[in-house]
């Protein structure tokens, strides 16, 4: 996949964790800051999902060093995760 | 290391059991196959450690001594290898693997089995460290054990994050072991209940860092499910072994028991079975070496391996005719010592729940 910026890479996220992890409601949808541990959508199994898909779509694998709450809690938190992780495979 | 893994079991009686004999154990190598040298471990990866385990499950009849062995590095070692700080792993793996320190992985609860996502036990952030609240079950080495590789709720809102894991010493004050539970197999392995009440942990204790624990505990899991289940691949060749020569020796209608097709095709199914979980436990081992995700060969290989092994426990049972049930063939402890291998590491159920989860589903 070709550089991505950060706008792009937030609806696609977005679109991904609300589709195909449902989550949101039609009330209350979800957000890029929508605090995804205290909703409970980060359970183990959709967690497992959310890290296959971030390695096939967007080429790189969170290290067990980085697997801590503050770099899921939300959308936008898992973005910044993802451009780090991309822009030092880049730099290797 | 069949040889010495057989030498293991020449101090009791046969079918019995007996008290894992740890500095034994280490000079087999089995104690800390997997840890690196620097920490005084053996240096191999899993394809290796796992080779070495099934050497193990071959030559030594007493398949709960070695679950005691592998419970100890693949569930309570190996996390502190590959989460542990460095000041951790200096002053705990040397003693480790040498068998000077036992350890125990307390996960399970009364209420928290197959689903391990809501811990009851509690650890409260204190001054310094953690208050542990709560009781953990089926502690393997339990009764025994020095140090508890365990796991507490430390932010219940924290969903995949909400646990933390922790190596806490047998003598932390609020710490309280409780006696073996009677149980039919793997007898050679004492598991015990662990409560806990305000027993502080200190910071440096923290495996991983907090909110790690389920992170931690699926990787162990990993190793779980591929190294420890090479024991069961070993229990089965020799189980194997042992049909073949009683089906070539024993004569019934005149002809031997190998001569009946029945036998003969039980057998062969006994191999297919064996040797299909070897390709799938070797597969997930690769992965783990190879540093990918192991998840999918971790689970396809547990479940294949432990079903087999009780399978052919059953069919060894049957070839063995009514010697099968008589405590000085060995057969019968080889079924029950294979029985739980469906349960622990997550049941067959849940490995298909897993399997399911990797293909997407
Ligand atoms: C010999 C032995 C050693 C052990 N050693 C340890 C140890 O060292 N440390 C430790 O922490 N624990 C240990 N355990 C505990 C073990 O991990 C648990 O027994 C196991 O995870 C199952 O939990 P449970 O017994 O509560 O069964 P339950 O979770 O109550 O399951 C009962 C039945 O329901 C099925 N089931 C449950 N949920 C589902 C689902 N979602 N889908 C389909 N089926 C389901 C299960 O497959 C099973 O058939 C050990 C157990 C044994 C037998």
């Amino acid at each position: 996949m070709a550089d991505v910026d950060r706008a792009t890479l937030h609806d696609r996220l977005l679109g991904y964790v609300r589709d195909d992890l449902k989550a949101g409601t039609e009330a209350e949808p979800l957000t890029v800051d929508s605090p995804l541990l205290d909703m409970g959508v980060l359970d183990s199994v959709r967690t497992a999902r959310l890290l296959a898909h971030i390695r096939s779509e967007y080429g790189v694998r969170v290290p067990p060093g980085q697997m801590t709450g503050e770099h899921f809690r939300s959308v936008a938190a898992i973005a910044d995760l993802v451009l780090t992780l991309r822009s030092q495979a880049a730099s290797l | 290391m069949k040889d010495a893994a057989g030498a293991l079991t020449e101090a009791a009686s046969p079918g019995g059991s007996r008290t894992p004999d740890w500095p034994a154990l280490a000079a087999t190598g089995l104690l800390g196959a997997a840890v690196p040298q620097e920490y005084g471990g053996g240096g191999l990866g899993a394809l290796d450690t796992a080779l070495l385990y099934e050497a193990a499950g071959e030559g030594c009849a007493d398949t709960g001594l070695l679950f005691a062995a592998a419970a100890h590095l693949f569930a309570c070692v190996r996390p502190l290898v590959e989460f542990g700080s460095e000041r951790i792993r200096k002053a705990l793996l040397p003693a480790l693997c040498s068998g000077e320190l036992v350890a125990g992985n307390a996960m399970t609860e009364p209420d928290a089995g197959s689903d391990v996502s809501h811990l009851a036990t509690r650890a409260t952030k204190v001054e310094g460290g953690y208050l542990l609240d709560g009781v953990k079950s089926f502690v393997s080495n339990g009764p025994v054990a020095g140090l508890y590789v365990t796991y507490a709720t430390t932010d219940p809102g924290g969903a995949y994050f909400s646990t933390t894991a922790f190596a806490v010493d047998r003598n932390s004050p609020g710490l309280v072991v409780g006696p073996p539970m009677e149980k039919t197999g793997l007898t050679s392995c004492q598991a015990g209940r662990i409560a806990f009440t305000r027993c502080f942990v200190p910071d440096d204790r923290v495996v991983g860092s907090p909110g790690q624990g389920r992170l931690v505990f699926e990787t162990s899991m990993e190793w779980e499910r591929s190294c420890l289940f090479a024991i069961y691949l070993g229990q089965q060749e020799r189980l194997i072994g042992q049909c073949v020569q009683h089906a070539r020796e024993r004569s019934q209608f005149g002809k031997r028991l190998a001569d009946h097709q029945a036998v003969a095709d039980r057998l062969a199914g006994m191999r297919l079975r064996l040797e299909s979980g070897r390709l799938l436990l070797h597969r997930a081992c690769a992965e783990i070496d190879d540093g990918e995700d192991a998840s999918l060969w971790a689970a396809l290989a547990k479940l294949a391996v432990s079903e087999a092994a009780v399978a052919t426990a059953l069919d060894a049972a049957r070839i063995f005719g009514g010697r099968g049930h008589l405590t000085e063939y060995g057969i019968e402890q080889q079924v029950r010592d294979a029985l739980p291998a469906t349960t622990f590491s997550g049941t067959s159920d849940i490995q298909r729940r897993l399997i399911a989860r990797e293909m997407g589903l």
